[in-house]
């Protein structure tokens, strides 16, 4: 009788420890097999011209490449930053990163922006649009915020400027309100 | 209507025994036919279930609305640029204006003879909860150049760097046409120095530090600085639309006139629990050995820190509720006249000021033509109004048989008190003063017609002294107009303004009596009203100073103002500004003091350096300038002509004026960058050279517990300007902790293997 209890309570354990572990894998395997499905995705845009949906249901559209050379690392970048869209890959804050000026892109820090914590001012970051014209950033500036609101002057914004954000600090447990921001200037 | 009553009454029935019912009416009505005792104790029981039930609704509904924001609401004050009369910070949020709120000010004025710089730090909060635009304000005085502008918005640090005001107009009008908002307040009163600064963040902090030179020139034996902080409300006059209809024969048959609109609504900032706390220090060096020195409205501590230098400050900091008046004498009148020297842009700058003899011969005084006009409006309801009817009864105490007066009085509309000056007979002067004793405020201010009527009134025939007493608050907005009408139809007549209350427009009335000829008396307080009254009428009672002139020695070619050279009456100065290469030799002052001549000879050599001259002269020239506009009104050309001169000046002293501004630029030192560029939280650093004591600071420590509940801005991205919009991002959250999850998944695998291990079956069995 006693025994016939303890393996019960195993197999419980046991099925919460796998139902846990299914989904704390889905985000990595998202974000792992995110980058090869929008990959194509990107490729097709990139040969079209026109931004597209990665699949039927998905809530948002494949806009651009980052890549940091000295890291060796690209992310596709999405249209949006919904939280469907960010465990995928990264996303634009601002609505459409390809007519403001300023690029405000915003990802996970234990993801798609988890070499934000490697970067260092003077490296530099390109980012291709939908429209495949380059452009390079060279980043000049780091900041924490406390609050999770930032405030862009559109004179700020006019002088093309990459904005990357992620929470703060990235070996957090627990969610919050800081974030961490990188400023490049286009070179 | 054959439905509502049986389902009210089902509803009756039911409620009285189970959930109580607020509708008491109809019950009561149906009560009333079986009437018996527990009907009565089922409609109390109902009764007391209601009660409760409502109390407890409206606890609920206090509990999940959150009382937290109610308590940090604050309450803004909407006001209007005209009506700014000490430093303020207006915010304008989706076309509301209001006031921010001012934490602190801090003054300090450091006087060297007979020039005085004055630095001004304010801090403001934004207790709005959007993003602003602001426009910061300070009267500045008369004869004050502003030349520094300091700014701490959040942490931004600005410094203002002296521009042509058309090129910021050219931006603005730019941005205009692209479809942004308008965000430009055009200066409207030319003594208010005004900034406008976009984007203060909800809850963010303003520090703003001015900076500006003055000239302090001795009056009646007394030199005097002044400090405006109180805040009175101004009357803007109505603009009149009149609609007329023609009759057929061409003649207008009805017209009915109606003012555009209401009646501004003027606030005055009230604030029972918030104070605007000020502190005032000041650095004296007099240069002479003081007679007397005392603050006129304010006790203060007078330290003597050496052999001719004291400092006077606050027995801390006090409520903004009237102006800072200091007062200084010597106790040898020759120091009156004096001669300092400043050399800037390799060119000498000289500062003469000269008080004409005392003594005059008062047994021979001429007949004089005297109109009062005296403003009846209602801003000058209360304490003005009466000091003022004291003062004008004074003055027609003083009135001599061969004297002629009439009296004015205005406000929407005006009326006098004789058709023609009468002469001041002891009846006729009876008459009149029970006449001012009668007077009872009202209405706004219309000044034209009044003033208009006033310079018309004097009978032109007489040779006798033209004067006109004005007697106002002068809380007008539509200066100009009023300030041609003086220039244009003042003819022989002079004007002199007399200013009552504890805030009045003193610019207005400094340079109506200039253009008028005459000169400016401030009234603060009641018992000075005889002092002051008497010795404005001694002063013009005696002939003035006529046809002054300055000769500058032979090869000295320099430009002085003010040009022409004023008339003085007792007790005035003269305080000329000259500038010139290699100052020598001996000027000479001409004049007449009624028939008699006077002469001042000066030794250019002998004046001693002080800083501060150079802008006292650009400043001088400035309103000089201004002056010369208002007489040329109508020639387009020659105002040209002006405006490039006056603007020429400004940027070349460095100088706010009508047409020079302060354009912003960012100084705000950059971060030292580590390799790993991880920065968090470093304390603001302050840029080299700033006072730390006005702008560095933390929140906690200089907000009220109750306005520390206010959000902190947000953080901004923004280049060195002021004039910019902005939006307002929200970052997403941006952690997954898919790691903790993970780690906490293989623990609970961990754990129901272990237990599966203990609930194996014995070996034995």
């Amino acid at each position: 009788m006693h025994r016939v209890a303890l393996r019960t309570l195993a197999y419980t354990v046991m099925a919460a420890g796998l139902i846990l572990l299914a989904r704390a894998s889905e985000v990595p395997l998202k974000a792992l097999a995110g980058q090869f499905l929008l990959r194509d995705v990107w490729k097709q845009t990139l040969t079209s011209g026109n931004e597209l949906k990665p699949w039927a249901s998905a809530d948002f559209k494949v806009t651009g490449e980052l890549t940091i050379p000295r890291l060796g690392l690209s992310q596709i970048v999405l249209d949006r930053a919904s939280g469907e869209a960010m465990s995928w890959s990264i996303g634009a804050v601002s609505s459409d990163p390809n007519t403001t000026n300023a690029i405000i892109l915003a990802g996970h820090r234990d993801t798609h922006m988890k070499f934000m914590a490697k970067l260092r001012i003077g490296d530099l970051v390109n980012f291709q649009a939908s429209d495949a014209s380059i452009k390079t950033y060279k980043i000049i500036k780091s900041m924490v915020l406390e609050t999770p609101q930032l405030n862009v002057e559109d004179s700020f914004a006019k002088a093309s400027q990459i904005i990357l954000t992620t929470c703060w600090p990235f070996n957090g447990t627990q969610q919050g309100p800081e974030r961490y921001i990188l400023i490049g200037q286009q070179v | 209507m054959k439905n509502i009553y049986p389902k009210t009454n089902q509803f009756q029935h039911d409620s009285v025994h189970n959930t109580p019912s607020p509708h008491m009416g109809p019950q009561t009505t149906h009560a009333a036919a079986p009437s018996n005792y527990q009907t009565i104790k089922t409609i109390f029981h109902a009764l007391g279930f209601g009660i409760s039930g409502f109390i407890l609704l409206t606890m609920f509904a206090i509990f999940i609305s959150n009382p937290t924001e109610a308590a940090t609401e604050i309450p803004q004050v909407s006001i209007n640029l005209d009506d700014v009369d000490s430093g303020q910070l207006l915010l304008r949020s989706e076309n509301v204006i209001s006031l921010a709120l001012l934490l602190t000010t801090d003054v300090k004025v450091t006087v060297a003879g007979t020039v005085s710089r004055t630095t001004v730090s304010q801090r403001f909060i934004n207790t709005g909860a959007t993003w602003a635009e602001g426009v910061y304000a300070f009267p500045v005085g008369e004869n004050a150049a502003v030349d520094s502008l300091k700014m701490r918005i959040g942490d931004r640090f600005i410094e203002g760097q002296i521009k042509e005001k058309k090129a910021a107009k050219i931006a603005y009008e730019t941005a205009k046409s692209e479809g942004k908002k308008a965000s430009l307040i055009e200066q409207r009163k030319p003594n208010l120095f005004t900034n406008t600064i976009a984007n203060i963040g909800p809850g963010e902090i303003v520090t703003v530090q001015i900076e500006f030179q003055s000239k302090i020139s001795p009056r009646d034996g007394f030199w005097e600085m002044r400090i405006p902080l109180v805040s009175a409300p101004q009357f803007m006059p109505q603009p009149i639309l009149q609609h007329v209809n023609f009759g057929s024969k061409g003649f207008a048959n009805t017209a009915s006139n109606e003012t555009l609109d209401q009646k501004r609504d003027i606030k005055i900032p009230v604030h029972d629990e918030l104070i605007n706390p000020v502190d005032i220090s000041i650095d004296l060096k007099p240069g002479f050995t003081l007679g007397s020195l005392e603050s006129q409205f304010h006790p203060v501590n007078i330290q003597k820190v050496s052999q001719g230098q004291y400092k006077i400050g606050l027995n801390g900091p006090v409520s903004s509720d009237r102006d800072f008046v200091l007062r200084w004498t010597a106790n040898n009148k020759d120091v009156e006249t004096s001669l300092f020297k400043e050399t800037a842009q390799g060119v000498d700058h000289l500062l003469l000021t000269i008080t004409p003899p005392f003594e005059v011969n008062t047994t021979q005084t001429p007949p004089r033509e005297i109109i009062f006009v005296q403003d009846i409006s209602g801003s000058m309801s209360g304490e003005p109004l009466r000091q003022s009817k004291l003062g004008l009864e004074m003055a027609l105490q003083r009135l001599k048989p061969t004297d002629k007066f009439n009296l004015v009085f205005f406000d929407d509309n005006y009326f006098s008190y004789a058709v023609d000056p009468v002469s001041a007979t002891a009846a006729e002067k009876a008459k009149a003063i029970k006449l001012v004793r009668s007077m009872q405020s009202r209405g706004g201010t219309q000044m034209y017609p009044a003033i208009s009527y006033a310079l018309s009134n004097f009978s032109y025939k007489t040779t006798a002294m033209k004067q006109l007493i004005f007697l106002t608050d002068g809380a007008v907005s539509s200066e100009n107009s009023l300030f041609s009408l003086i220039s244009n139809s003042l003819g022989t007549a002079r004007l002199f303004t007399i200013g009552i209350g504890s805030a009045p427009n003193s610019y207005f009335m400094s340079r109506a009596a200039e253009i008028g000829r005459g000169s400016h008396l401030h009234i603060g307080k009641t018992s000075e009203i005889s002092e002051k009254m008497n010795k404005l009428f001694l002063k013009i009672e005696n002939p003035a100073v006529t046809d002054l002139k300055l000769t500058l020695p032979e090869g000295f070619d320099a430009e002085y103002y003010p040009s022409p050279l004023p008339d003085l009456y007792v007790g005035d100065p003269v305080s000329i500004s000259i500038r010139g290469q290699n100052p020598t030799g001996v000027a000479t002052l001409n004049g007449k003091i009624g028939s008699q001549d006077w002469t001042v000879k000066v030794p250019l050599e002998q004046a001693a350096e002080t800083v501060g001259i150079a802008k006292v002269w650009a400043r001088d020239k400035i309103a000089n300038l201004e002056r010369s506009l208002i007489a040329q009104s109508g020639n387009d050309q020659s105002q040209e002509n002006v405006d490039i001169e006056l603007l020429r000046t400004a940027l070349s002293y460095g100088m706010v004026s009508r047409l020079s501004s302060l354009v912003a630029l960012d100084v705000t030192p950059s971060r030292p960058t580590t390799s790993r560029l991880i920065q968090s939280k470093l304390p603001t650093a302050i840029p080299h050279g700033w006072d730390k004591s006005q702008f560095e600071f933390k929140r906690q420590d200089i907000l009220s517990p109750k306005l520390q509940k206010i959000q902190p801005p947000t953080a901004r991205l923004y280049k060195a300007s002021l004039s910019s919009d902005s939006t307002t991002y929200n970052l997403p959250q941006t952690a997954m902790n898919w790691r903790n999850k993970a780690f906490l998944a293989l623990l609970s695998l961990l754990l129901s293997t272990a237990l599966l291990w203990i609930s194996r079956k014995p070996a034995y069995a």
